[in-house]
């Protein structure tokens, strides 16, 4: 047993972010209020927005997904007393504060533009053709400063513009699609569609392809198991438990 | 001697030959380039927006970015190296306005209130500059190895390293700077009134019509005076002119080269050279021998 002999500490705070940690433990209230679309709900401090939202009555449809902070169904936009600006995030990774004004944003009116992957060309000038509103950035950065995953997003946009898809594509691999930099965005810019795109272009022609994958391929192709396969079909539902039994108890099953 | 870099989306998308015969032609004279860790299109697309608070944002993102990268290094000559004309005159100018307007910098300080503040000491300096003030015209006499000779030249400087006055690399009037060094790599640049005139620029997008046309009459001046290329510095100008071309007589009568490929050829160093460019420019010199 690790650390058997020095006194069990009460818990381990990890890498919880400092303003998480206010938010949960600061608080001297044990409730706190917030305003869902305006209106004044008190909820008892530590929670995070999703599950306010829930204890405050609402039954969510929308804007809610994996609540693993995964999915970026649950994205929020607040803004706090005193404070100027706009904060955004996902209500299943974000506990509330006091005096916190939110709604949430379950989707983001986007069109995704229809193209033939196989005929495309990974270069910053194909992503341009398909949304040429990419070039009207103008390196205000508001899109990164919303971004929950903390990408880099003004840069990744950026890097297409240059024609480097390699780096665009690797920077926005976190990207979960909530959308919050395409609302920010005063260029109209479509991120989430755009680097969907963008990753596409990098997995079918940039990606060292998988030589393992490639060969497996061809030996399913030249029928290497057709012979198993089918005479596992024969044996029937009763012999598949039997065989299934056996492999649990970790013995060898060859059919 | 170290030199902080800006290149610019163009120099790495499309004008790829110019960055390569440019930074090779550096390192020739013992300038070391490094390319900023991080920067974003120098803004140059919303250079005609009425507020010109909104066009600095970007430009000054880029010096702030340049300034922290410069203090991390440890680099005190305060220069930014630009190829594009555009993005010279795009930086400078944002440079220029951020000094002497207090209102622009207290809007666009709120903007980027995530970055440090601007120092204002970037000095933004393009290859031509470089080329003539830091390493000097004889010096790069001294290294040549190829003769120009016979060479007949059109330089075309266009209007973004030229004009507004205050950031003009040489006379806006009467430019020599390219000539000069066309002359001691062995070239004879001619003289025709479109030099220092404008290619048109962005209207290529709305209206390519006017665009061919005006590149049709600088070329046809070019031609009429015995130009063999032409030499530019920026790569929209190098667009114009060849598109110009191809779309007003069908074919291109004048090549268009960059200044720093003229320099790396004469210099002997054809590896700062594509092989297309490499091939074109030797046919054109066998021609005039």
């Amino acid at each position: 047993m690790p650390g058997a002999a020095e006194p069990a500490k009460p818990f381990s705070i990890g890498k919880v972010k400092k303003e998480k940690l206010e938010g949960a433990l600061g608080a001297e209230k044990k409730t706190v209020t917030i305003y869902v679309m305006g209106k004044g709900y008190e909820v008892p401090a530590g929670l995070t927005i999703l599950k306010a939202l829930e204890y405050a009555g609402y039954r969510l449809v929308r804007g809610v997904g994996c609540r693993a902070g995964f999915c970026g169904a649950c994205m929020t936009m607040w803004v706090k007393k005193g404070d100027y600006k706009l904060y955004s995030g996902l209500a299943c990774q974000t506990v509330v504060e006091d005096g916190m004004y939110l709604v949430q944003i379950p989707f983001v009116p986007a069109e995704k533009r229809k193209y033939n992957m196989d005929e495309l060309e990974p270069t910053g000038s194909v992503v341009l053709a398909i949304y040429p509103e990419v070039a009207r950035c103008i390196g205000c950065n508001a899109c990164t400063k919303v971004c929950p995953q903390q990408i880099q997003v003004m840069d990744a946009i950026q890097e297409i513009i240059r024609g480097n898809i390699k780096k665009a594509a690797r920077m926005v691999f976190d990207c979960i699609a909530c959308g919050a930099c395409s609302i920010r965005c005063p260029a109209e810019i479509k991120h989430f569609h755009v680097f969907q795109l963008v990753r596409r272009l990098y997995g079918k022609y940039i990606a060292p392809k998988a030589e393992h994958l490639r060969k497996r391929v061809e030996e399913i192709e030249e029928g290497k198991f057709e012979g198993p396969l089918n005479r596992l079909i024969e044996a029937g539902p009763d012999k598949w438990r039997e065989l299934a039994e056996k492999a649990q108890k970790g013995e060898e099953v060859e059919i | 001697m170290k030199l902080l870099y800006y290149p610019g989306c163009t120099v790495k998308a499309t004008a790829t030959e110019y960055e390569k015969s440019a930074l090779g032609v550096l390192k020739e004279f013992g300038i070391d380039v490094i390319e900023l860790d991080r920067w974003i299109c120098c803004g140059v697309y919303h250079g005609l927006t009425r507020d010109t608070a909104y066009q600095t944002v970007a430009p000054i993102r880029n010096l702030i970015w340049a300034q922290s990268q410069a203090e991390k290094l440890s680099i005190n000559n305060n220069y930014l190296l630009t190829l594009c004309s555009m993005c010279y005159n795009t930086l400078k100018s944002a440079h220029l306005r951020y000094l002497k307007d207090e209102n622009i910098v207290k809007r666009i300080k709120a903007y980027l209130n995530d970055e440090p503040e601007y120092k204002g000491n970037i000095n933004v300096i393009h290859f031509m500059q470089v080329l003539k003030e830091l390493v000097g015209y004889d010096k790069v006499k001294e290294k040549l190895v190829n003769n120009l000779k016979g060479l007949k030249v059109a330089p075309f400087y266009g209007c973004m390293l030229l004009r507004p006055r205050e950031i003009a690399i040489d006379d806006p009037e009467n430019p020599q700077m390219m000539q000069d060094l066309l002359r001691i790599l062995g070239a004879e640049p001619i003289t025709y009134p479109y030099v220092n005139q404008c290619c048109y620029g962005y209207l290529v997008t709305r209206r390519p019509d006017l665009v061919w046309k005006r590149n049709a009459d600088i070329t046809n001046s070019a031609l009429e005076r015995g130009a063999r290329i032409f030499v530019t510095t920026c790569p929209l100008c190098a667009y114009n002119l060849l598109e110009g071309q191809k779309n007003a007589f069908g074919d291109v009568k004048l090549p268009v080269f960059y200044e720093s490929e003229l320099v790396a050829y004469a210099l002997g160093k054809y590896e700062y050279l594509k092989d297309d460019r490499l091939s074109m420019l030797k046919n054109i010199l066998d021609g005039v021998k």
